[in-house]
């Protein structure tokens, strides 16, 4: 596959998978575009993997961004407002009610370890157990255990076992 | 013990949080193939392969010099006797017959590659496929100065040599390409797929020549 199909293929799921990893779009904006120069650089011997490489590349500079950028990351925390809308809310009250959501969702995602998160959003992206064990290296028993008590742990943040919880 | 409890739980949670999370990501960005950062990155890479192959040119060319071989074979010797602390003869490897290129290129590879030949040539000649781990395709003359021009087009590369050239020709192609046509002065096309690890394909130019053999 082309570097440009493979790009307008998967940069969006990347770009995702990245920002909530990282909690900041603008950081996941650049580790998508150093994992195309990795790809162009060091692509993957089997073509057939591309996807669980390109995810598995996404976690590691995703972490190592994250580790070199804690100064800015910590100021973009701390200014929930400045997270970007995901649509623009008519009312006013949803708007606020919205951000205050995601900057829940960004603090509970920031409790979990670097592995339980990787674990947490490349299920929610659909992989493997044996595909998120290679990706994070671990074995791919652990990787529901792992799974299960990252979900533990959002849930009491995030109220998911309140019956009203949507 | 897991139960079915437990499951229930965790489907439940996961469910609830996919939908927070899809409430709450970041809004798509229209995100831009950093196309200059990767030419840069596939430049490093061309010249990494141009220094390899100059140091490995080098190295063979130097060994061909009686001096240099000379010293080689003092230096083997001398490890083996400090090795071994005995005199014992040592036959220095066999020098490499040297190389000379004397043209390469690179360039981004079309899906299936073209390989045009202009003519067969009357002492000889091969034209060698081999894979890389690479995303271009690089081509270098081995053997001649001035055998032939590299030509880079749209569907791929033209050799335009002489009929009088001794030269020969390696390709390296991405692992990936679907199909390689090779075709030599306006005979029938030959199409190849892309050379798994190991392979490589050597078309023989000379005029009288069978045309392939597939090796590994």
């Amino acid at each position: 596959m082309q570097l440009a199909e493979a790009f307008v293929r998967h940069q969006a799921e990347l770009f995702r998978y990245a920002a909530r990893f990282t909690g900041d779009a603008d950081l996941a904006e650049d580790v998508v575009q150093d994992v195309f120069v990795r790809l162009a650089e060091r692509p993957p011997r089997d073509e057939t993997q591309l996807r669980a490489w390109l995810f598995r590349v996404t976690t590691t500079i995703a972490i190592d961004a994250q580790r070199s950028s804690r100064r800015r990351l910590s100021l973009v925390q701390a200014r929930a407002s400045s997270v970007p809308v995901a649509q623009a809310a008519p009312d006013p009250a949803e708007s606020v009610e919205r951000e205050e959501l995601r900057g829940r969702v960004r603090e509970a995602l920031a409790t979990l370890s670097e592995k339980e998160r990787a674990v947490l959003l490349m299920r929610e992206e659909g992989f493997a157990h044996r595909e998120i064990a290679e990706a994070v290296g671990t074995t791919t028993g652990s990787v529901g255990t792992m799974f299960a008590r990252a979900l533990e742990k959002l849930a009491r943040r995030l109220d998911l076992d309140a019956e009203d919880a949507r | 013990m897991t139960t079915f409890d437990d499951v229930e739980v965790v489907q439940r949670r996961a469910g609830r949080l996919s939908l927070l999370l899809a409430r709450t990501d970041a809004p798509p960005r229209p995100l831009v193939l950093p196309v200059a950062r990767i030419a840069r990155a596939e430049r490093r890479l061309a010249v990494r392969w141009r220094i390899a192959a100059a140091v490995a040119l080098l190295i063979a060319g130097a060994a061909g010099v009686p001096p240099v071989r000379a010293w080689i074979a003092d230096t083997v010797r001398a490890a083996w006797r400090s090795v071994t602390g005995r005199h014992q003869a040592v036959v220095p490897p066999a020098p490499a017959a040297p190389t000379v290129t004397t043209g390469a290129v690179s360039f981004a590879a079309p899906d299936p590659l073209t390989i045009r030949i202009a003519r067969r040539q009357t002492a000889g000649g091969t034209l060698t496929i081999e894979r890389t781990d690479g995303l271009s395709v690089s081509a270098a003359v081995t053997g001649e100065a001035n055998a032939a021009e590299l030509v880079v087009g749209p569907e791929g590369l033209r050799i335009v040599n002489r009929r009088a050239s001794t030269a020969g020709y390696v390709i390296r192609v991405p692992a990936g390409l679907s199909r390689i046509v090779v075709q030599v002065e306006q005979e029938r096309p030959r199409i190849f797929g892309s050379p798994a690890a190991g392979d490589r394909y050597v078309v023989d130019l000379g005029v009288r020549s069978a045309p392939v053999q597939a090796l590994k």
